[in-house]
């Protein structure tokens, strides 16, 4: 069984034509990069398979599980237990602290608490000191390892990244690039990272490359 | 980490809107409890004295000022009654309790009433230290008066003429505080408590001559029992009948064969409701204007306080948070600031009545206090959480039925 299987997906957008998604079967601990132009739908493919957005047609299955067979409720459980996400614009919870984002996210995903794992993938990530912050205090380079943390906090089997470095220099998407895989490996997780930054397409084992959108 | 102490999170995150919602429904909370807590006092306190006495006699005049003087201690005393005539009511076999009232003086914003021992037993007075006056120019203080003049036993005070400050004083130090009563809730509380005798002769009234042996058993002996003289006067008589029969007999002899009227506090004060209904029915529509303008600003302020959780909530769905959670976040922090701003107004509305209480001698004497709640405080109390609970449904609403993906790409 492999962790994800996608066939005959597509997606409308209300107004647009239908974007076909390439069919996927990508296999647990697998890395993958998704790579296309602006508008090619890297962003609807991670949101649909995160399940957070239907696809208007086809079948997503996550961990054997087809996220068109659970009700909200279900859908957004299973989510919090199986898939960490690394949104492009980071989506931290700005009222509470960076280690309390990491807590919270281990909480949703139905762990105990465990402020050693928590701190320990700060120390990791080279933000430990940034643990009580506020995230409206964070530099654009440290809330993004601290969405690293924080989507590897809840021990996912898949990891889902949105465009993790496109606010970073080359030395720098590099270096958080190697964070997110090297956090992905230690937990076992697969991981799918959407980017058009050549720079760092070459780190995975597998590449998909969307075509030109709509 | 749970929907509670994240909603205590997003209030600290945002102090000043946070300070101003509370506020902004403490303030109308608080208006509302004291208009209701008063409208409640009022009545009580005016019904509380209309069952303890049933006919007040005193001079002609109005029965009205008659009852709000002598037993309400809020308005002036027309006049005085002739103390041989009022005595003869003290031994008439229809009257069970019967107690003398002379006014005229003051100490400070508190009235000095010459009368007997019974009246302490008739507002379940009790004292908290010292004894009951013995004799002329010993007095015993409420307990407000007390606190306010601070007065102890064996203290020297003097009074001055006139129901109100600025009189001329009667001499130096004439009196002696001899006790002091528990505090009652009642119109006692801010009473300064002496004989009669004290009062006849501070206003220089012929010495008393004789003891009335009746009068003086019937009300409480030596401590109390005015002695009977010829010339002296008093400003009321309270009297309590066995049945009210009996009163509906006595009554209208007294006004027709006497120089004395007579007033029945229920009459008079049901009287007074007719004329203060249309204004407390003004100021009760006034309350419901302001709880409904409160309510209206209230829920306006929290729901787009807690529009900007729409985002926050499809993160924590991202997350993985279930309906329930999420619900629970919203509701929390609606509760926690509702609940804030209505115990804040309460406060507020309570702490207006005890301060006007203090402030406003009338008010006072009225027995207005802070710790009497209405019972329509109860439904205010319910109305405000509800309020809370309708602004947290509609954001709700509206996070459950928003688009995940749409939400989380708009920021």
């Amino acid at each position: 069984m492999h962790l994800v299987e996608c066939q005959d997906v597509s997606h409308s957008f209300p107004g647009a034509p239908e974007l076909p998604l390439p069919d996927l079967a990508i296999g647990t601990g697998e890395r993958v990069v998704v790579t296309g132009p602006s508008g090619s739908g890297k962003t609807t493919l991670l949101q649909i398979l995160a399940g957070l957005l239907p696809p208007t047609r086809g079948e997503v299955r996550v961990a054997g599980v087809d996220w068109a067979s659970l009700t909200r409720n279900d859908r957004d459980r299973r989510r919090g237990r199986t898939v960490g996400i690394v949104f492009q614009s980071f989506n931290l919870i700005t009222a509470i602290s960076v280690l309390d984002n990491l807590r919270l996210a281990r909480r949703l995903a139905g762990h105990p608490q465990d402020d050693e794992l928590c701190r320990g993938l700060l120390d990791g990530i080279g933000i430990l000191d940034l643990a009580h912050r506020a995230p409206a205090r964070l530099s654009r380079g440290e809330a993004q390892r601290a969405a690293i943390a924080r989507a590897v906090s809840g021990e996912p089997k898949l990891l889902l990244a949105d465009e993790p470095t496109s606010a970073l220099d080359a030395g720098n998407a590099a270096s958080v690039t190697g964070l997110l895989l090297e956090r992905a490996a230690a937990s076992g997780a697969g991981v799918i990272v959407t980017t058009h930054d050549e720079r760092i397409a070459g780190m995975f084992d597998r590449r998909v490359q969307l075509g030109c959108g709509p | 980490m749970n929907p509670v102490s994240l909603a205590f999170a997003y209030l600290a995150e945002r102090p000043l809107a946070t300070l101003l919602i509370t506020l902004l429904l403490a303030l109308g909370v608080g208006t509302i409890s004291a208009l209701l807590s008063f409208d409640h006092q009022f009545r009580e306190r005016l019904l509380r004295e209309a069952r303890t006495v049933h006919l007040v006699v005193g001079s002609k005049g109005s029965r009205l000022q008659l009852v709000l003087s002598s037993v309400l201690h809020v308005d002036y005393p027309a006049g005085n009654i002739p103390w041989n005539e009022a005595a003869l009511l003290l031994d008439h076999p229809a009257v069970s309790r019967a107690i003398p009232v002379s006014l005229g003086d003051s100490v400070g914003a508190f009235r000095v009433v010459g009368t007997t021992g019974v009246f302490l037993e008739a507002a379940g007075a009790h004292l908290a230290s010292g004894r009951a006056w013995d004799g002329t120019f010993e007095a015993v203080l409420g307990a407000t008066a007390a606190r306010e003049l601070g007065l102890e036993v064996d203290d020297v005070f003097a009074t001055t003429h006139g129901v109100g400050t600025g009189g001329p004083e009667h001499g130096h130090d004439n009196y002696t505080v001899t006790g002091v009563l528990a505090p009652t809730g009642g119109v006692a509380d801010r009473l300064v408590l002496t004989s009669l005798e004290s009062i006849w002769e501070v206003h220089d009234q012929p010495t008393p001559t004789a003891g009335n042996g009746d009068a003086a058993a019937r009300n409480g002996g030596n401590t109390a029992g005015p002695r009977a003289r010829q010339d002296a006067e008093i400003t009321a008589l309270l009297l309590t009948f066995h049945s009210p029969v009996s009163m509906l007999r006595l009554a209208p002899e007294i006004d027709r064969h006497s120089a004395m009227i007579t007033a029945s506090p229920a009459v008079e004060i049901g009287r007074l409701f007719a004329l203060l209904a249309p204004a407390l029915d003004v100021l009760r529509g006034f309350g419901a204007v302001l709880m409904a303008g409160a309510a209206l600003a209230v829920f306006t302020t929290l729901t787009a306080a807690l529009e900007l959780r729409q985002r926050d909530i499809a993160i924590l769905r991202a997350l993985g948070a279930v309906r329930t959670w999420t619900a629970g976040v919203l509701l929390a922090e609606a509760l926690i600031l509702t609940l804030a701003g209505t115990l804040l107004g309460f406060a507020l509305g309570h702490g207006a009545l005890a301060v006007i209480g203090n402030v406003i001698p009338e008010a006072g004497n009225a027995g207005l206090s802070g710790l009497v709640a209405a019972p329509g405080e109860a439904w205010l109390f319910l109305a405000a959480l509800l309020t809370g609970l309708v602004s947290a449904g509609v954001p709700l609403l509206r996070a459950s039925r928003a688009s995940l993906s749409e939400t989380l790409a708009r920021n």
